[in-house]
């Protein structure tokens, strides 16, 4: 009995002269598979995403400058403006009161809160 | 959109996003407690100090009776007034560095950096003591309780220094708060002054005002920079109550600049 795929001794032959083909039996299945073409990234994408991540280490890279060359430092509230508004009477007396209270929290020679006078050597039996 | 290209676009954008929120530091940001809680605290302390002292006197009538009568009754009393006193004594501690964290949270007029080094510090004060106390309570009988006695006595000297090293930013960046308020007082109302158009005469004599207030700014700039470089110059781990008094003693004359100013303003706006 002979099956589709066997092959006879002379077709064998003639298989050997002929030059090198594409198989031309195809299973099934695979036949029947939509044949879709593995796309490669093309380089417009390549250069699209290159710019984005390049972009974010750039912004990064100037964001941590500007904060080196700040220092970290506290600007203190409120920052004196450097050009002062004008002021009426009440706003003044606003104003000087909480510079009067500004300078009494100055006064050094008020701390109420020293080290608080705990005994330090608080033994039972006198240590030697 | 290409789901690729969507990616590192958003990426771009959060990181974006992230740093410009984390770009602005600003002394207002550092406060997160409101002033009441601070005065809670220094009543709460108050209030341990009280405990504190009347457990000392207790242990102290405690251990001289028992080196009178060397009975193991007066013993065990010794060694409970011992555990009562020292754990007052951790607690007192323990509220006191509480009451300088939230001061220092609270605090303006100082460098970010020096204030987070003072805050570490605080907290790692506030650890340590609380493992002081854990000591303390797992302490029963007369050589455990005088070992934590002593363990307390060689990390004293560290105590006072975190205590006085933040004592003594506070007090400089008070000083600080206050000029600042001045100067710009200062200069809002003679910038009013200058606007009403005045005469020449009274011009010029505001004039005069202005710039005496100015150079009196500027003399207090020097104590504080003086305090700053005193301070800079004491061994951060060895800060003393001594070194605190030789700051406040420049920041003593910044403060009799700081009253000139206040009433220079005052005549300067009338």
């Amino acid at each position: 009995m002979k099956s589709e795929d066997q092959t006879q001794f002379m077709e064998d032959q003639l298989l050997w002269q002929q030059e090198a083909a594409a198989p031309m039996m195809v299973s099934k299945p695979t036949a029947e598979l939509p044949i879709t073409e593995k796309k490669k990234p093309s380089i417009k994408t390549f250069v699209l995403v290159g710019a984005a991540v390049f972009g974010s280490l750039i912004i990064l890279l100037m964001m941590l400058m500007g904060v080196g060359r700040n220092g970290l430092q506290l600007i203190p509230e409120p920052s004196p403006s450097p050009s002062p508004t004008l002021i009426n009477q009440t706003e003044f007396d606003k104003a000087f009161k909480r510079l009067q209270n500004d300078i009494k929290n100055a006064d050094a020679t008020v701390n109420d809160i020293p080290f608080p006078p705990v005994n330090p050597t608080l033994y039972i039996v006198t240590q030697e | 959109m290409n789901k690729k290209l969507a990616y590192p676009i958003v990426l771009t954008l959060a990181v974006f996003m992230v740093v410009a929120r984390v770009q602005p530091v600003r002394a207002q940001e550092e406060i997160s407690l409101s002033p009441p809680q601070v005065e809670i605290a220094k009543k709460t302390y108050a209030e341990q100090l009280d405990v504190y002292r009347v457990k000392e006197q207790r242990f102290m009538v405690s251990r001289e009776q028992y080196k009178q009568v060397q009975t193991l009754a007066s013993l065990e009393e010794v060694v409970k007034a011992s555990k009562e006193v020292q754990t007052a004594r951790i607690d007192t501690l323990l509220t006191y560095f509480k009451v300088l964290q939230l001061t220092m949270n609270e605090l303006k007029g100082a460098e970010l950096t020096k204030k987070t080094v003072q805050l570490e510090r605080i907290q790692a004060t506030l650890t340590e003591l609380d493992v002081a106390r854990n000591r303390i309570a797992n302490s029963n009988d007369r050589i455990a309780l005088d070992n934590a006695s002593a363990a307390y006595e060689s990390r004293n000297e560290a105590y006072v220094s975190a205590a006085y090293g933040a004592l003594t930013l506070i007090r400089i960046a008070h000083t600080q708060t206050a000029t600042d308020q001045l100067g710009l007082l200062s200069a809002q109302v003679f910038d009013t002054i200058t606007a009403a158009s005045p005469e020449a005469s009274v011009l010029a004599e505001k004039q005069r005002g202005y710039d005496e207030l100015a150079r009196t700014i500027t003399q207090i700039k020097d104590f504080i920079r003086q305090a700053f470089t005193r301070s800079e110059g004491f061994d951060q781990y060895l800060f003393t109550a001594a070194s605190y008094a030789q700051i406040t003693d420049i920041l003593n004359s910044a403060y009799a600049k700081l009253k000139l100013g206040e009433n220079f303003v005052k005549e300067l706006a009338k």
